[in-house]
């Protein structure tokens, strides 16, 4: 029987003798082939470790920017614009008795008001709509 | 199998840190969310306070020409009652 008459043979399959060896071969390609998958998880695991540090920083980050800006609304909401009315309010009166005061309201775009007239909240202009 | 279990942990840990770089990505995507939603009304309050600053900075230079506007700026704390003249408190500080 000549090689190619052999199907096994040809196709470069191991002759049944062969069987230990390449079994042999077979198990170190086998292990070294586990080993590279091992290797692959632990360099992914390092990486997904680094990635979730990465977005835990820049989540501090942005949650110290978010508290700062909360506390910023909060604080001119209640605190800071009640206020800016109030001396609105008493420049407006104010700018009645005294018309010398009016040139620097006109320059910011308030108006006087007639004394009998109640200022009504959140009458100062956006600064993008001021007369300067 | 030694190998085997070893193979095993370390996929598991990997799982894990993936759903952890999911629920980290997750929040942090809801958090610049709503830090753009109120960006609008941090930019239009600091407008408004550079804006009263301003005003506020012209009256207290009209208060050294005419000090009749005084008790207003004393009642409303932006200035101090000293012999030695006015002291400016800032709006938005």
């Amino acid at each position: 029987m000549t090689e190619s008459d052999n199907p096994v043979a040809a196709s470069g399959m191991t002759r049944p003798s062969e069987g230990p060896a390449s079994q042999r071969e077979m198990h170190e390609e086998l292990q070294r082939l586990r080993s590279l998958f091992n290797t692959t998880l632990l360099a992914t695991l390092l990486l997904s470790v680094a990635v979730n540090a990465f977005l835990f920083y820049q989540y501090r980050i942005i949650r110290a920017e978010l508290d700062g800006a909360r506390k910023l609304a909060q604080e001119f909401q209640t605190t800071k614009w009640p206020l800016v009315n109030k001396l609105v309010t008493g420049l407006q009166s104010f700018s009645q008795t005294h018309p010398d005061f009016t040139p620097i309201l006109e320059k910011y775009g308030l108006k006087s008001f007639p004394t009998d007239q109640v200022a009504q909240p959140g009458q100062l202009p956006a600064s993008g709509q001021s007369g300067k | 199998m030694k190998s085997g279990s070893f193979t095993t942990i370390l996929a598991g840990v990997l799982v894990v840190a993936a759903f952890a770089a999911a629920w980290q990505v997750s929040r942090l995507y809801f958090a610049t969310r709503q830090l753009r939603g109120l960006q609008p009304s941090v930019m239009d309050a600091n407008n408004r306070l550079n804006f009263a600053q301003a005003l506020l900075n012209d009256t207290l230079e009209y208060s050294k020409r005419n000090p009749a506007i005084d008790p207003l700026l004393i009642s409303l704390n932006f200035k101090t009652n000293s012999a030695g003249g006015g002291t400016q408190k800032p709006v938005g500080k």
